[in-house]
């Protein structure tokens, strides 16, 4: 029953990670509400940036890295919030990335609580030990987030340093949950295969000399 | 001015007075000038930039008898008022004082860590890693000798040919020199190395410490890899633009690892938190290291809001590195200090976990001993001795069911895998590929697993092979005969003897009394 709890913990927190870095995803130029950063009258994504001009918002191509078009825009080269140079937001990459892995690992997650793959010892180890490039990831993202955008980022910005700490999470109760089924593997083995250890009463020692 | 973090644009204003200017016909008066006075039709003054940013002279100036231009003395009030982003680089905290301040700070904290490095870390256990981390110090300590050496040298050169003093040419200095680039690179290696050990002695399991110990070592390997790619790649353009994104990537990789230690290092100080708290030497030991391993993370935020001087992390990279080692060595060295005297009073020994049996094979193979022992028992009626031995239940059916089937000479049924007995030795028994192959990696995978074991974890461990080595059968046999008190022998000791009186007793005396 505990283990139930421990696994459905676990997967309402990678859940929420998921959602938290899906969000940033989502954000301009794919949708027109949800922005990672703003600068001026600029909004950032990760696929691309978008300038909001009186009349409409003129968006760059979705592409992984941002292409500077300040010259179509308004004539004058325009900066990234944090002085960065275009190269850099190449970086955002990780984003993606950092979703697919977290996917991944919320499907393992999953198939520990609908199988009985949580009962295997080696398979929690295996998911544990993907749970650590899960928080590096995201924790990496958070980090380019801040290195691009810096005080400019908004809320779904602020989001990647939430979906960090939920992995966090995650990663410290699957080592947890790996321990203690090893332990009730252990102890579940000597229960099954115990044979009784016959005793002898002293009493009843005959001596033929 | 310099440019710190290389791929940050820094879009500066273009000043008039570092461009050339016409100052007319005038007479021209000083020791450059042929017999010292002479009239010149056309003069064209440059003054001293340095990328293109104005450099006041850092001599003692005169103002009544000469004076800087009209013009020098606005762009230079413009450069130093700090408005923008931008213009921050003429700001106080971009002078060459604190940088030099932020060196000497460098240079002082490395010195002395790696000093207290080489006094207190002494002993056999972790050697390895003692060694790792006083090599590593060490060179980090010569890395910034010679760099604060040839930078106030150069400051003097540039203070003598120029009569001015700039930062720019001492951080060209720091990031282009290849030597430097390559005494970090050892010496982060070396440090980082240290760190994995650090965190392997968090864990008390050996497969947990195994696993950890592979993993950073992958991981240092990887990072510093990575790192050492653009530091070192020729200046081709093109090579340049393909490397340009892993620059600062490796940094942040860099900023990830580092505060992934040091929340690792953190959680463990709250999970030990009774011994942190232990005496007021352990809590300020604790604070101090909890900030060290801190210090890097903070500098990248430092750095990025730009709230002292940009580019200020990479100043103190070996100074975070080294702390984040020596001191964090210190405190666990005295938490285990604290654990042991505490476990003294207790239960002595390190407890043994049920995973560090692989596949539970000792387990396994202690039940499958137990079993065939019970199934023998019961014929074992030793005649010659004239002993009997009459089984008590529960145990009887178990015997009775096995009676049958148990033979006295060890013969067991062929078709009965669960009947064989101990005794029983099968030769060339064909195995199918499957089994096999998966014996071979297993073999494989044990021989990796026990190098691990021998080779690495042991000496980070209690059973260290060169301690085992050093100490002469003569020395153990003098510390043995201390122990047991051997080595005073004509030392009679009387020991008294006195009851002891529990309060629960004396309350049961006076009950039974009333």
């Amino acid at each position: 029953m505990s283990q139930l709890i421990v696994v459905s913990a676990i997967l309402l927190f990678i859940t929420v990670a998921l959602v938290f870095q899906l969000l940033p995803i989502v954000a301009v130029p794919i949708s027109k509400e949800l922005a990672l950063a703003t600068f001026y009258n600029s909004t950032y994504g990760v696929f691309g940036w978008c300038y909001i001009t009186a009349n409409d918002t003129v968006c760059t191509p979705k592409r992984i890295g941002y292409v500077d078009l300040s010259v179509d825009l308004s004539g004058q080269r325009r900066v990234l919030p944090a002085f960065m140079d275009y190269s850099v937001t190449r970086l955002l990459v990780v984003h993606p990335l950092s979703f697919a892995i977290t996917s991944l690992l919320w499907i393992m997650v999953l198939l520990i609580l609908i199988t009985s793959l949580g009962d295997s010892p080696r398979y929690l180890f295996v998911v544990a030990l993907f749970s650590l490039p899960t928080f590096l990831f995201s924790l990496l993202c958070f980090l380019v987030d801040i290195l691009i955008f810096i005080s400019h980022l908004a809320w779904p910005g602020w989001l990647m340093l939430g979906a960090t700490l939920c992995v966090a999470t995650c990663c410290s109760l699957l080592w947890n949950l790996r321990r203690s089924v090893s332990i009730k593997k252990y102890e579940a083995l000597h229960s099954e295969e115990r044979v009784e250890v016959p005793t002898y009463s002293m009493v009843h020692y005959t001596s033929n000399g | 001015m310099t440019q710190y973090t290389p791929w940050m644009v820094v879009q500066g204003e273009e000043y008039e007075s570092c461009q050339a200017q016409q100052l007319g016909s005038g007479i021209l008066i000083g020791k450059v000038v042929p017999h010292l006075v002479s009239f010149v039709g056309r003069v064209t003054f440059n003054s001293y930039c340095v990328h293109g940013y104005p450099v006041y002279n850092a001599v003692k100036f005169n103002r009544k008898l000469s004076h800087y231009p009209l013009l020098q003395e606005q762009n230079w009030q413009k450069f130093i008022s700090t408005g923008s982003q931008e213009e921050q680089n003429g700001s106080f905290p971009y002078g060459i004082y604190p940088v030099i301040l932020s060196f000497t700070a460098n240079f002082v904290m490395t010195v002395f860590l790696t000093l207290l490095s080489f006094i207190n870390i002494k002993g056999k256990r972790h050697r390895h890693a003692a060694r790792l981390l006083k090599i590593g110090s060490t060179i980090a300590s010569v890395n910034i000798v010679i760099f604060v050496t040839c930078s106030l040298k150069q400051l003097h050169n540039e203070h003598e040919e120029n009569g001015v003093t700039t930062t720019g040419g001492i951080m060209d200095l720091f990031y282009e020199r290849l030597v430097y680039s390559i005494l970090d690179l050892i010496s982060f290696f070396l440090l980082q190395l240290c760190q994995v050990m650090i965190v392997t002695r968090l864990f008390y399991r050996d497969s947990e410490k195994r696993m950890t110990f592979f993993l950073g070592v992958l991981l240092v390997l990887a990072a510093n890899i990575l790192w050492s790619i653009p530091q070192f790649a020729t200046s081709d353009e093109e090579q340049q633009d393909r490397w340009e994104i892993l620059a600062p990537f490796v940094y942040l990789l860099r900023i990830a690892v580092a505060a992934s230690y040091a929340s690792t290092i953190i959680s463990y100080g709250i999970l030990k938190r009774r011994y942190c708290l232990a005496s007021s030497q352990m809590v300020i030991l604790s604070v101090i290291t909890a900030l060290v391993v801190l210090l890097q993370p903070a500098l990248f935020l430092a750095d990025v809001s730009n709230v002292w001087l940009s580019g200020v992390g990479e100043l103190f990279n070996s100074t975070c590195y080294v702390g984040s080692t020596s001191i964090v060595w210190e405190w666990l060295e005295r938490l285990s200090v604290v654990r042991k005297k505490e476990e003294a009073q207790s239960i002595l020994g390190r407890p043994i976990y049920e995973d560090e049996q692989g596949d539970y094979r000792i387990a396994n193979y202690a039940l499958r001993v137990q079993h065939a022992l019970t199934q023998r028992t019961p014929n074992n009626t030793d005649s010659d001795n004239g002993v009997e031995l009459e089984q008590m239940s529960p145990s009887s059916q178990v015997g009775t069911s096995t009676r049958d089937t148990g033979s006295s000479c060890g013969v067991v049924p062929q078709n009965s895998t669960e009947r064989e007995s101990v005794y029983q030795v099968n030769f060339k028994q064909k195995q199918p590929f499957a089994e096999a192959a998966k014996q071979k990696v297993s073999h494989a995978c044990d021989t990796l697993l026990y190098f691990a074991d021998q080779v690495i974890l042991k000496s980070l461990g209690t059973l260290s092979m060169g301690s085992k080595k050093s100490i002469t059968s003569a020395n153990r046999e003098a510390l043995v005969r201390k122990r047991i008190g051997l080595d005073r022998p004509n030392e009679v000791y009387v020991y008294s003897t006195k009851d002891v009186n529990f309060d629960s007793d004396r309350d049961e005396d006076d009950t039974q009394s009333t």
